[in-house]
């Protein structure tokens, strides 16, 4: 009777998938009709490229020692010094994600369900519940999320069919025959947000079985298009029903859109507002991922595996994540923070760390064959931490 | 670490349970059913709230509509902005204004632009407000929410429950504050509202207003209603009676299926109209009706609805306002072929319009 | 029970040969105690009852000291053991068990001329009473031709030819001894012999196997566990023919010496999940055991959770069928509740009948259990959510009815639910105490009465009484018992979640709950399999049932050595296999 420490494959992808898909599924696709026009269709189809690029761009990464996560063989082609650099820039964009959708969600509930509910207690009951789901690591975080995850994902296609008859603006789905290329990649750099966080690959990758991983992968990626295409109806169901320029001005257009779902003779007739309630889910997982892959980056520079320093760990992250989306006095300053500061660097955190990382493998290759049968004294530390978390 | 745990639970427990925050049992909040906005003098707002009274909510479930008491009262407020006249309205009664449930939202065809547009502006930015309640433009918003329907049921239900079906009216003229909002924000259409009036038998709903720039510029009569229903898909049960020879025929029943295609011509826009017309023959009196008579009959039909058509369609030009949205796919794809002529409304005004009616009679009733 | 005496640490360091000097300040003792009696008699009649007793324990002691003594005189004497002295043992046993009026000591003479002192031991009632005077006492009091020369060869004797017991085993230590008598058995002591025979005269006082009064169901076998061990055990036998059928006894309670039998099939059951139990069971340090909840609540992987990891039926049927599953049973004697365990959460949802009726009425039924559970969990904390926080949730109309029936109502919905649910939980209390008659007088006068005057007297409103009751009724249609307080407790937590939060208070919630239940693990077998993980092949068998010839392996998370449900072999390739397997092993 052995604690569990694997992920089966299809856990790998739905964590993969919820590691992405709470995040920006509130306040998609606004920035990408903004900038990209009647070309937004073709700037989502770019998003989707780039982010099966990258993904599968990680899982090279992951290849290089799928056995461990990332900073536990990145000493061996960097200097101790960057790598350190590279772990607390990764700490420090995790922890930014998880304040943004935080945040996000808070305001969002605040609006639309609970708005005399101080926002302290709207996100403090959600940061608990997300610790709560992270609390037993990570085997029982992936089986919630196979339990949970279809729920809102079948329910948000239902909706989206519903929303059919109140579609009124139909015409801007159709693609436009000539490709404008300055805002077709504007759009699609702007709304690159909705992919944000399948980096978690690199803490995850090593949990599935070696003899599993290269099926992960291909699952992930199977998960990440069948995503892609949620998207793109939630994207022809949101533009259709809003219209291209009043989308534009809505700050949260799919909850808007699941506002107008009004079905006559069920208990709860505002079907969509409960659906908005259980992508509250997604954005639970996305937190929960995101706490538990911040301390799995963190714990090992520790020296510390256990579960109770886990949890340790666990309960600051939360807590520094929920004091910091406090912070943020409203939506408008968030979503500054958002567009400035966090796209621009965790676009180039997601793009450019597997490249640089590629290419320094490929550099210290040249220089000195890996040793297969050796192993690294200084990163023995470092490696699995998981064994007995989960 | 677990009797720490004990102690934050705990506590957040004390935190979350000593205050009500969001929790309002439903019978300490004033649910208004309906919301009229209309103009106040000194260019102020006044803001009315219907409020079911209690017997009114227990005639819901008791049956007993016609009672003596009225079902629902009023609550005034007049303010320079919303905010105020809600603000004045909310300190006449104890208890919390909701708009949770709002059905019908009354705008008056006699409301400033501005007036108008702050409340548009308010409404969509107030996440409490159910979006999809109706949005109605009235001569009175006054004497609109004081009417008390004969049947004794609460007006806001009986309208909802009017709007919510399809073929309940000649026209199913539905508008909802969601259509309002993306009617302003989304360009190449103009916004229009079915024209609520309080008559001598209660609600008269078969008129529309059309509007520009926050103010209502047309109001169709009811035959314009109809006629320009059938291009945007609205008319279910119209009816058509011309003269053909001596006698009247008369059809029922009508229902459109339109199909627009833009083009651009010598500089201005070409909008051709088909109209997919089926429907009943209500009245014949000229004998038999054979095929090639009935050919006849639907031809004549055909022409006439056209004409309709084309009238109402050309007020709307001379009106400068596009209530059904030609232009909306080309102010989105081609956003500068019309720059020269300034906006949609003023190349819509120059557009040249042709209007076809294919019109078939399925139904002929129990007589040759 | 009393346990057997242990001797003091000082008399258990004196062992070794008879050559230690006799205690003889005791018998002065007890003459100076009876003069000091008779003296103080006199003086004050308040303390001769004290001084009564103070002899008669006296009396006690000399009595044990005399035995011990005897059995210290005794060749290799030693105090532990019985030394060959019949006087001896019967001065000890009386002065341990033999207080107790259904301890009977009989001495006696064995052989019709021969008349060799003899003691027989036994309690009353626990032996068969008929075979004591027809195949001990009588064959031994009319024996013929005994040797005499040697009591060594007596006893032989004895056992070979004389007693008729079926199962006659040799013992000569103390607590073993005193252990046996207690159990049922009757002891032989013979003049000379250091040994005693321990006859198995035992006769439980047992009902007859009757039908499960806890689970009833409609079709399928009936028969119920008693609480006889024994009798547990042939009642699996008769279900389970297979030689791999393993039953291996434990006794549990220091001071109770229950006696546990922990049930696997040798050719399926994982062997980690046989030897972890076992383990577990071997923990248990308790003085007495008398229910099986009381072994059950050791044999928990966490034990504070609200959800229950053991199971527990008196159903035959439904052991046998977790046993063949690939699960252990525990049987606990004097209960009559079987344990099983591991479980998942879906094993509550089973029962016999599922199996026992078609797999359509299976699939219907255990579709309405899903929504009684909903029903039973979310209504009443959606009722308090769309009627104080969100309320724009709910039809116009529906809000307006509920507003309407509310209005004048003194108690927000939040303590109308308390109200009603207190009550319902006395009711419900006082039914399950009441005799049977009773209980359906009250069911009746509570729900009827109750709910129409609290309507009336307007301190809760109508929704509620149909919302309140459609909650109870869905919470107890959990099939399984252990579940129903577990529903009861997480009702309040989502009620208070649906207080301050509304929808989004429910929705936490339920995640909250549903990781604490994938977190569950018991003996390594996730307890929401096969949602958490999924485990698809066994969806089959899990909302929905399928025909049965799909069911054709067994979970995947027990590890069985033979994961297959049906094999298409003959009973002699199967007891072949077996037979394999155990040489396999044995390599």
């Amino acid at each position: 009777m052995h604690p569990r420490r694997h992920i089966s494959p299809f856990q790998f992808a739905l964590l993969i998938a919820a590691s992405y898909m709470g995040f920006g599924i509130f306040q998609f696709p606004r920035e990408l009709v903004l900038h990209a026009g009647p070309d937004a269709l073709w700037g989502l189809l770019l998003e989707f490229a780039w982010a099966l690029a990258a993904l599968s761009l990680w899982f090279r990464v992951n290849r290089l020692h799928p056995d461990r996560p990332l900073f536990a063989f990145l000493p061996r082609y960097l200097p101790r010094s960057l790598t350190d650099l590279v772990a607390g820039v990764t700490v420090a964009l995790h922890l930014l994600l998880a304040v943004v959708a935080l945040a996000n969600f808070g305001f969002l509930m605040r609006t639309y369900f609970l708005p005399e509910t101080p926002l302290w207690a709207i996100d403090g009951a959600f940061v608990l519940t997300a610790v709560y789901i992270a609390w037993y690591d990570i085997a029982p975080l992936a089986r919630t999320l196979e339990t949970v995850f279809t729920v809102p994902a079948l329910l948000s296609i239902f909706i989206g069919l519903l929303l059919i008859g109140r579609m009124r603006f139909g015409y801007a789905l159709l693609p436009t025959t000539r490709l404008w290329i300055l805002p077709t990649l504007r759009g699609a750099y702007y709304d690159a947000y909705l992919f944000f966080g399948f980096e978690i690959t690199m803490v995850l990758y090593p949990l599935v079985r070696a003899e599993e991983q290269a099926t992960a992968e291909r699952y992930a990626l199977w998960a990440m298009v069948m995503t892609c295409a949620f998207f793109l109806f939630g994207y022809a169901m949101v533009l259709g029903v809003e219209g291209p320029f009043f989308l534009a001005r809505i700050q949260w257009p799919t909850v808007s859109a699941n506002r107008l779902v009004d079905i006559e003779g069920l208990f709860v007739n505002k079907l969509g507002l409960l659906v908005v309630v259980l992508w509250g889910l997604m954005l639970l997982a996305f937190l929960a991922l995101r706490l538990w892959c911040v301390i799995h980056d963190v714990m090992p520079s520790f020296g510390s595996h256990r579960l109770p320093a886990y949890r340790l760990w666990l309960v600051t992250a939360a807590a520094l994540t929920l004091s910091a989306a406090l912070a943020i006095p409203s939506i408008a300053p968030l979503s500054q923070l958002l567009m400035t500061v966090v796209l621009p660097a965790m676009l180039g955190y997601i793009l450019g760390l597997p490249l640089f990382i590629l290419a320094a493998a490929r550099f210290a290759h040249r220089r000195r064959p890996p040793p297969r049968a050796r192993r690294l004294t200084g990163t023995r530390a470092l490696g699995r931490p998981r064994s007995r978390l989960v | 670490m677990r009797h720490w745990g004990k102690v934050v639970v705990g506590l957040s427990l004390m935190g979350l349970l000593s205050g009500c925050w969001s929790n309002r049992p439903v019978e300490r909040r004033n649910l208004a059913l309906m919301l009229g906005v209309g103009p106040a003098p000194h260019h102020q707002i006044r803001l009315i709230f219907q409020i079911p009274t209690r017997s009114g909510l227990t005639g819901l479930t008791k049956g007993s509509g016609a009672s003596q008491e009225a079902s629902f009262y009023l609550i005034e407020g007049v303010g320079a902005t919303m905010t105020d006249a809600f603000a004045q309205a909310q300190a006449k009664t104890t208890r919390d204004l909701y708009l949770g449930q709002v059905e019908v939202v009354a705008f008056s065809t006699r409301l400033p632009p501005t007036a108008f547009e702050q409340a548009r502006n308010m409404f969509s930015r107030l996440g409490s407000l159910d979006k999809t309640a109706y949005a109605v433009a009235t001569p009175s918003v006054r004497r609109l929410l004081a009417l008390q329907p004969r049947s004794g049921e609460l007006p806001g239900i009986i309208l909802a429950s009017n709007f919510g079906c399809l073929s309940c009216n000649v026209e199913h003229l539905e508008r909802t504050v969601w259509d309002m909002e993306t009617a302003h924000y989304n360009r190449g259409i103009n916004l229009w509202l079915p024209l609520l009036s309080a008559g001598p038998h209660g609600f008269e709903i078969n008129q529309m207003a059309v509007y520009a720039q926050d103010r209502p510029v047309l109001i169709l009569t009811p035959p314009e209603t109809q006629a320009l229903g059938y291009v945007m898909g609205l008319t279910h049960k119209g009816t058509l009676t011309f003269r053909w020879g001596p006698h009247w025929v008369a059809l029922r029943a009508l229902d459109a299926r339109p199909h627009f295609a833009m083009a651009w011509k010598d500089g201005r826009p070409a909008i051709a109209i088909t109209l997919d017309v089926t429907g009943s023959l209500a009245e014949y009196l000229r004998g038999e009706l054979t095929p090639p008579v009935l050919k006849a009959v639907e031809t004549a039909a055909e022409k006439d609805l056209a004409r309709r058509v084309t009238a109402v369609l050309a007020r709307l030009q001379q009106a400068h306002v596009d209530p059904v949205g030609f232009g909306q796919s080309w102010v989105w794809f081609h956003p500068t072929r019309f720059a020269r002529l300034g906006s949609w409304r003023q190349a819509f005004a120059h557009a040249t319009i042709s209007v076809q009616v294919h019109l078939r009679l399925n139904d002929i009733g129990d007589l040759t | 029970m009393a346990r057997p005496h242990r001797p003091s640490p000082a008399a258990r360091d004196v062992t070794g040969p008879a050559t230690a000097a006799v205690p003889a300040w005791a018998e002065a003792a007890v003459r100076r105690l009876e003069a000091s009696e008779q003296a103080l008699a006199r003086l004050s009649p308040v303390v001769v009852p004290l001084l009564t007793e103070v002899v008669s324990l006296s009396q006690r002691l000399e009595q044990w000291l005399d035995a011990l003594t005897a059995d210290l005189r005794a060749p290799q004497g030693n105090l532990d053991r019985y030394g060959g002295n019949v006087e001896a043992a019967h001065g000890r046993l009386l002065a341990t068990v033999g207080t107790s009026p259904d301890v009977i000591l009989r001495r006696f003479g064995i052989g019709r001329t021969l008349r060799w002192p003899a003691l027989l031991a036994f309690v009353d009632g626990l032996v068969d009473a008929a075979m004591i005077d027809r195949d001990v006492l009588g064959p031994l009091q009319s024996a013929e031709a005994l040797p005499v020369h040697d009591p060594q060869s007596l006893l032989n004797a004895v056992q070979e030819r004389v007693v008729a017991v079926g199962h006659v085993t040799v013992e000569n230590v103390w607590d073993q001894l005193l252990t046996k008598l207690v159990s049922g058995n009757a002891l032989l002591f013979l003049e000379g012999v250091p040994e005693a025979l321990v006859l198995d005269t035992v006769k439980y006082p047992q009902r007859s196997v009757g039908r499960s009064q806890t689970e009833p169901s409609v079709l399928g076998p009936q028969e119920a566990f008693t609480e006889i061990s024994l009798t547990q055990m042939n009642l699996l036998r008769l279900r389970i023919q297979s030689p791999g059928l393993r039953f291996t006894p434990l006794t549990v309670g220091n001071r109770s010496l229950t006696q546990v039998v922990l049930v696997h099939l040798d050719d399926v059951t994982n062997p980690a999940l046989v030897s972890a139990v076992l383990q577990r069971l071997r923990t248990i340090r308790r003085d007495s055991v008398q229910t099986a909840n009381e072994v059950a609540e050791y044999l928990a992987d966490r034990r504070w959770t609200l959800f229950p990891q053991t199971r527990q039926t008196d159903r035959v049927e439904w052991v046998a069928r977790e046993v063949m599953t690939g699960k252990v049973a525990v049987l606990v004697a004097n209960d009559p509740f079987a344990i099983i365990l591991p479980n998942t959460l879906m094993d509550f949802y089973r029962t016999t009948q599922d199996y026992a009726s078609s797999f359509w009425d299976t699939t219907l039924t255990r579709i309405v259990r899903l929504v009684a559970l909903f029903v039973g969990i979310y209504l009443m904390p959606l009722y308090i959510a769309l009627t104080s926080v969100n309320t724009d949730l709910i039809p116009t109309k529906l809000l307006l009815t509920i507003a309407g029936s509310r209005a004048g109502i003194p108690f927000p919905p939040i303590s109308e639910v308390i109200i009603m649910w207190v009550i319902i939980e006395v009711l419900r209390e006082a039914s399950v105490r009441l005799p049977q008659q009773m209980a359906t007088t009250l069911g009746t006068v509570g729900a009827v009465v109750v709910g129409t005057a609290i309507v009336k007297a307007g301190v809760v409103d109508d929704i509620m009484i149909v919302t309140v009751t459609l909650t109870a009724l869905g919470l107890f249609t959990s099939p399984a018992f252990e579940l129903t307080s577990t529903w009861r407790w997480l009702f309040w937590g989502f009620i208070a979640a649906a207080y301050v939060f509304g929808i989004y208070g429910i929705v936490l919630m339920t995640v909250a709950v549903l990781t604490h239940v994938t977190s569950l693990e018991n003996y390594g077998v996730p307890y929401f399999s096969p949602w958490g993980p999924l485990r698809v092949r066994e969806l089959a068998d899990s909302l929905v049932r399928l025909p049965l010839p799909f069911l054709t392996r067994r979970p995947l998370s027990l590890r069985t050595v033979d994961a297959r449900l049906s094999h298409r072999r003959t009973t002699r390739q199967a007891v072949d296999l077996y037979a394999g397997q155990r040489r396999a092993r044995r390599r």
